[in-house]
């Protein structure tokens, strides 16, 4: 009993005269971090939420570092930061151009950081795209994550974290991409992703390029391809890619083969569809996504590796022989309509 | 305190817990940074623990009343709470305490693991049965979650780099892991034989630890190489709807261990210091509480991990082959010359 | 005088003596033959109508010749009528026996007495228990009366090794306390060390189970011992080989030794699918987890580790933590002192208060404080979900509440560092129980597959009757008590 007593006294004491670590509504939560780079200093735009007033606040600041930036911000707010719940990082089209390596240090070593921060890249600034508006009220920045879901959406996009890009950039691949966000009258897209060497811009693909490139990985998600076949137009829903590399390192040379399964999603032939058209639409298709294939791969002049082949070169103990600006991709793609839908339709498109 | 003697799943559970539960605190510039390797090193590290603890086979009660044994193994095991407890408390400064004041976290710590030796090795044993639970849900549950994120193309090779960082690896994780000191001085409790299944138990923390090597390898990749504490990042990142990240169930299973692990260094401390034929003294159990927080609070570096890692090595070779080697040897000359 | 005296007015002397101003001792003289008798009783303890037919009017229709023991032992053999008699030969057996409700006959000449079982007290009828509701189980729960509550045991256990033991304790009270067991079932050694512990209870008076339990276990947070109120539940662990301990005056039968395991058993279990049993098992134990743990564990992540919340729900604790003037510790602790008020007054206010208390705890807590910004939502529904899934544990609803206050104060200021050592404190501090020998923690630690299967699952009765085991056959039991 006296021990329980003297338990419960010095715990009262405790209690009193421990400072709470601060209360959440005390803190900054942060959702959404912009970096720029501008004349030597970092510049940081931050989407904060305002708890009280239910809604989301932009916070700036600047410093020579990204962690400088961020510590300044409470200067402005009296709050200490929090963030780990914060969904996304943007960059700057100068930060890229400065070199993203410097300014992602903080987020790897700062423990409380989720590395699963969806990463862009803004057109122009971070800040215009973390300032802009729609009916007065800040773009939410749920909205701005979930533009990640573009990339399993359309397939004409794609979307990575922190951990995936530092994993990436660190491998023998040393090849990331990172999603281009731009304002198109007035409204948020993504379209577009920098392919980054060594966390430095190297090439920009766009539409059909990252489709290419998404089928030659076999990460189809919802991609389409529009083809013409016998002065008909049509577009396939790609369901399912497999691909595979194979490298004659003798030769330097590497072999992609790809096979697509697609269904039909519209054509504008209106009548049966035999078996020899089919073949001409399939073929007709696997040229489409070879061209767009071969968009991708100029990537390859700049040695930003989008295919793995440096992961085939690690593995057989060959990566300091190959140069990659060398070596010849070709490409053969193999389509298989397996769904055609309905044949005859009344109002057909001509 | 419950003094009666403990069945071999129970001691060989002790074996479990005290072997995986460092793993935890293992941090990734110790390991040069070469996760690939150090999965091959985790059952190298297990060989020589199985290794080195045959001697306690042929130890009898009688080790005990050797006055050097009493000296020696004593000091050893305060080293050992203390160092312990430095690793645990560093790796909790680094992650989910970071504001916290390293001697208080030791303190409180190594208070609750005294509490436990206080309470005996039965009272352990079954402790040791329920943190086990706790420890296998866990763990299976982190496992289970985070393979969703497994990549196949993270793959890295193994001994590229030679094997170098092989070695030194399988010596530092051995450093670490092993517990046969202790052992031999818990023996007397066990009230049956129990190689066997110590050999499963200890092959099975080894396998666990392994395979979670290779899922930091697959689903972190390169990055896991940026992280102090690979284990800890895995939890960190994965999440099981609802929860967010899995870094607390991690800490509580991993914690919960380590604690287990002082206490057991606590008790084989005091077992080791009493004499069989006097009467309890309890306040011997306070004497390595004091040093080790007293050397906390003092120096919270207390020494550099590369320098803890070596003396760990030599004076765990010492006290689990050495010594007992020259114990039975100098057993048998005296029992020829007798007869 | 211990001893009865062959003079009649001795013995009345003697008691008359004991019995000064107790206005319940009555004495009825009357003439049996030529020789000279009363009859003792207690009034109220005796049931007047039976004890005038069964006993005063067969012994005045005597008339015999026969003087002093002679007398008494035709009057035992051919007279008295009632199926309950015994030869008491001190004035303390006298006492005795009038305190358990029997009228005493004493003849002038004769040095013993003799008692007959002519009870009539006013008891409670057998009901419902109200802290053991079962659904499928029966009715029937103990009342205050040892005898009757004997009786419901012998009902149910058919059985010639079924055993009463009866003791007293309490040195003003001497309230009878009963053992009873199986003898077939019970350890020897365990029944020895349990009936010399009952035996070594120095109280003055003993008036509820509760007494007694402070000296069967250690003061503890989770020494804890078994206690009943259903005879079925009784009947079931005395066929596991455990003892029973009737404390006449109160409901409450103890149990020993008990397991920390048979807190989440209900007689429900064994009567239900085994399937719905085990999930109901389960059920209890996640629902101590919460009850355990949920307050402490909220205030450790609100306080210290934010960022394990969910975005959403994040957001709202902070607008909840805005609009309040406590910190989320001292919240918890507000809304849990008003709980356990709410409590407590439900329990000791007059039954007709009861619905008044209801709607004031309702408003009070639930409705008025949350909106006028005392509390967070969130607190209450924290509180309040472990204080329901405590309801599911009645057995370890004391230790509960303890531990949920001391889980919130090691949550709110050590934060989840806190909830961790309290964990394994609270770890050691079980494994560390042992009931009798016996390790409370049994079967789980240390481990018997056998045993597990009343555990967290219920196997079907057809494999079960085989693996249900003693409980002096537990794993870690002491060797000292076992037979081998």
């Amino acid at each position: 009993m006296r021990k329980i007593s003297i338990g419960i006294f010095l715990m009262l004491i405790i209690g009193m005269l421990t400072a709470c670590d601060g209360e959440i509504h005390d803190r900054m939560l942060i959702r959404g971090i912009g970096v720029d780079y501008e004349g030597g200093f970092y510049k940081i735009s931050v989407r904060c939420e305002n708890v009280s007033k239910d809604k989301e606040e932009l916070l700036n600041s600047e410093g020579e570092t990204v962690f400088d930036a961020l510590s300044a911000l409470s200067l402005k707010s009296g709050s200490r930061q929090m963030y780990a719940d914060s969904y996304y990082i943007i960059f700057g089209k100068e930060t890229l151009k400065a070199g993203i390596e410097g300014c992602l240090d903080f987020f790897i070593r700062y423990f409380k950081a989720m590395p699963t921060e969806q990463l862009f890249v803004a057109e122009g600034r971070a800040s215009d795209v973390l300032s802009l508006k729609k009916d007065d009220e800040l773009i939410p920045s749920d909205f701005i994550r979930n533009l990640k879901n573009s990339s399993k959406n359309s397939g004409k996009t794609i979307s990575i974290n922190l951990m995936e890009l530092i994993s990436l950039t660190d491998s023998p691949a040393e090849t990331a991409l990172i999603p281009r966000l731009s304002i198109k009258d007035e409204e948020l897209l993504l379209d577009g992703a920098y392919v980054l060497k060594n966390y430095k811009a190297v090439s920009l693909l766009e539409g059909d390029a990252i489709t290419g490139l998404l089928i030659a990985r076999g990460e189809i998600g919802l991609s389409s391809v529009t083809a013409e076949s016998d002065g008909y137009k049509f577009t396939l829903e790609l369901n399912k890619a497999d691909s595979k590399l194979t490298l004659d390192t003798e030769n330097n040379k590497a072999y992609l083969g790809v096979k697509v399964k697609a269904s039909i999603a519209s054509m504008s032939f209106n009548g049966t569809i035999r078996e020899e058209k089919l073949n001409e639409m399939e073929k007709a298709a696997s040229m489409k996504i070879e061209e767009y294939i071969h968009k991708a791969l100029t990537s390859y002049k700049k040695e930003a590796d989008l295919l793995g082949i440096n992961y085939i070169l690690y593995r057989e103990n060959k990566l300091a022989e190959m140069n990659l600006k060398d070596i010849e991709i070709n490409v053969k793609a193999e389509t298989e309509i397996d769904k055609t839908g309905q044949e005859e339709r009344p109002d057909t498109e001509k | 305190m419950i003094n009666n003697k403990i069945s071999s799943w129970q001691f060989s559970f002790f074996a479990f817990i005290s072997f995986i539960s460092p793993f935890a605190f293992i941090r990734n510039d110790m390991l040069n940074n070469n996760i690939a390797d150090t999965v091959f090193s985790v059952f190298a590290a297990f060989v020589l623990s199985v290794l080195i603890s045959l001697p306690i086979n042929f130890i009898n009660e009688s080790f005990k009343d050797n006055i050097a044994v009493r000296i020696i193994y004593p000091v050893y095991f305060n080293f050992i709470i203390t160092s312990d407890a430095l690793l645990v408390t560093k790796m909790l400064t680094n992650t989910i305490i970071p504001e916290g004041n390293p001697a208080f976290i030791s303190v409180l710590m190594l208070l609750v693991a005294l509490y436990g030796a206080v309470k005996g090795v039965e009272c352990l044993a079954r402790s040791c049965t329920a943190i086990s639970f706790f420890f296998i849900v866990g763990i299976l549950f982190i496992g289970l979650a985070s393979f969703q994120n497994f990549r196949k193309e993270e793959y890295i090779i193994p001994f590229v780099n030679g094997t170098t960082d092989f070695y030194n690896n399988s010596l530092y994780i051995f450093s670490l892991i092993s517990f046969a000191p202790q052992f031999i001085i818990l023996k007397e409790s066990v009230k049956e034989k129990f190689r066997l299944k110590y050999i499963l138990l200890t092959f099975s923390s080894a396998l666990i630890a392994s395979i979670f090597f290779l899922l930091v390898q697959y689903t972190l990749g390169y990055y896991a190489l940026t992280q102090e504490y690979p284990f800890y990042t895995l939890s960190a990142v994965t999440n099981a709807m609802p929860l967010k990240r899995l870094d607390l169930i991690f800490t509580f299973i991993f914690i919960m261990a380590a604690i287990l692990r002082m206490s057991l260094s606590f008790i084989a401390s005091y077992k080791t210091a009493i004499r069989s034929d006097k009467s309890i003294n309890k306040f011997l159990f306070f004497v390595p509480l004091i040093i080790s927080v007293l050397i906390l609070s003092l120096n919270e570096n207390f020494m550099k991990e590369g320098d803890m890692y070596i003396i760990r090595l030599i004076s765990l070779v010492l006290l689990s082959l050495v010594i007992p080697i020259i114990f039975i040897v100098y057993n048998k000359i005296k029992h020829r010359r007798r007869s | 005088m211990e001893l009865i005296s062959v003079k009649l007015s001795e013995n009345i002397t003697c008691l008359k003596e004991l019995f000064k101003n107790a206005m319940d001792f009555t004495v009825r003289e009357f003439k049996i033959g030529e020789c000279d008798a009363v009859l003792l009783s207690l009034d109220g303890m005796i049931n007047k109508q039976q004890a005038a037919i069964s006993i005063l009017n067969p012994l005045m229709d005597v008339n015999s010749k026969l003087t002093g023991n002679t007398l008494l032992e035709y009057i035992s053999s051919n007279s008295i009528g009632t199926a309950d008699e015994q030869k008491l030969y001190k004035i303390s057996e006298i006492t005795e026996k009038m305190f358990l409700g029997f009228a005493v006959l004493l003849i002038d000449g004769a040095g013993y007495a003799l008692s007959f079982g002519v009870q009539g007290f006013e008891r409670r009828s057998v009901s419902e228990p109200d802290n053991e509701v079962m659904q499928q189980g029966s009715k029937e729960g103990f009342v205050e009366a040892f005898l009757i509550n004997i009786s419901m045991v012998r009902r149910r256990m058919r059985n010639t090794g079924l055993k009463f033991e009866m003791l007293t304790v309490g040195e003003e009270s001497k309230t009878p306390v009963v053992l009873c067991y199986l003898e077939n079932k019970v350890n020897k050694q365990l029944l020895e060390n349990i009936k010399n512990k009952v035996k070594g209870i120095k109280l003055e008076s003993a008036l509820a189970a509760g007494y007694l339990s402070g000296f069967l276990k250690k003061s503890s947070l989770f020494g804890n011992i078994g206690i009943t109120e259903r005879p079925d539940t009784l009947c079931g662990k005395l066929a596991e080989g455990r003892v029973g301990i009737i404390v006449d005056g109160t409901p409450n039968v103890i149990v020993v030794p008990h397991l920390f395991a048979e807190n989440f058993q209900t007689l429900d279990d064994y009567a239900n699918r085994p399937m719905y049993a085990s999930f109901t098992r389960c059920i209890r134990f996640i629902a101590f987890l919460i009850a355990a743990f949920l307050p402490g564990l909220y205030a450790a992540i609100v306080i210290h580790r934010p960022e394990l919340i969910p975005d959403v729900l994040l957001s709202k604790i902070a607008a909840e933590e805005a609009a309040t003037p406590f910190s989320i510790m001292w919240e918890l602790m507000l809304v849990n002192l008003l709980y356990e008020i709410m409590r407590e007054a439900g329990l000791r206010a007059p039954k007709s208060l009861g619905q008044a208390v209801s709607i004031v705890g309702a408003l009070v807590i639930g409705d008025t404080a949350v909106q006028s910004g005392l509390i967070g939502a969130t607190s209450l529904m924290v509180i309040a979900s472990s204080a329901i899934s405590g309801y599911t544990i009645q057995k370890l609803y004391e230790q509960l509440s303890i531990i949920r206050l001391l889980l919130i104060f090691a949550g709110g200021i050590l934060g989840v560092w806190g909830i961790i050592l309290s964990a394994v404190f609270l770890i050691y501090n079980i494994c560390s129980e042992e009931n009798f020998g016996i390790p409370v923690t049994s079967p789980f630690a240390p481990f018997s597959l056998k045993a597990m299967s009343d555990v967290i699952i219920r196997l079907p009765w057809r494999r079960l009757k085989n693996m249900r085991s003693n409980i002096s056959n537990m794993p870690g039991v002491k060797d000292s008590i076992n037979d081998k």
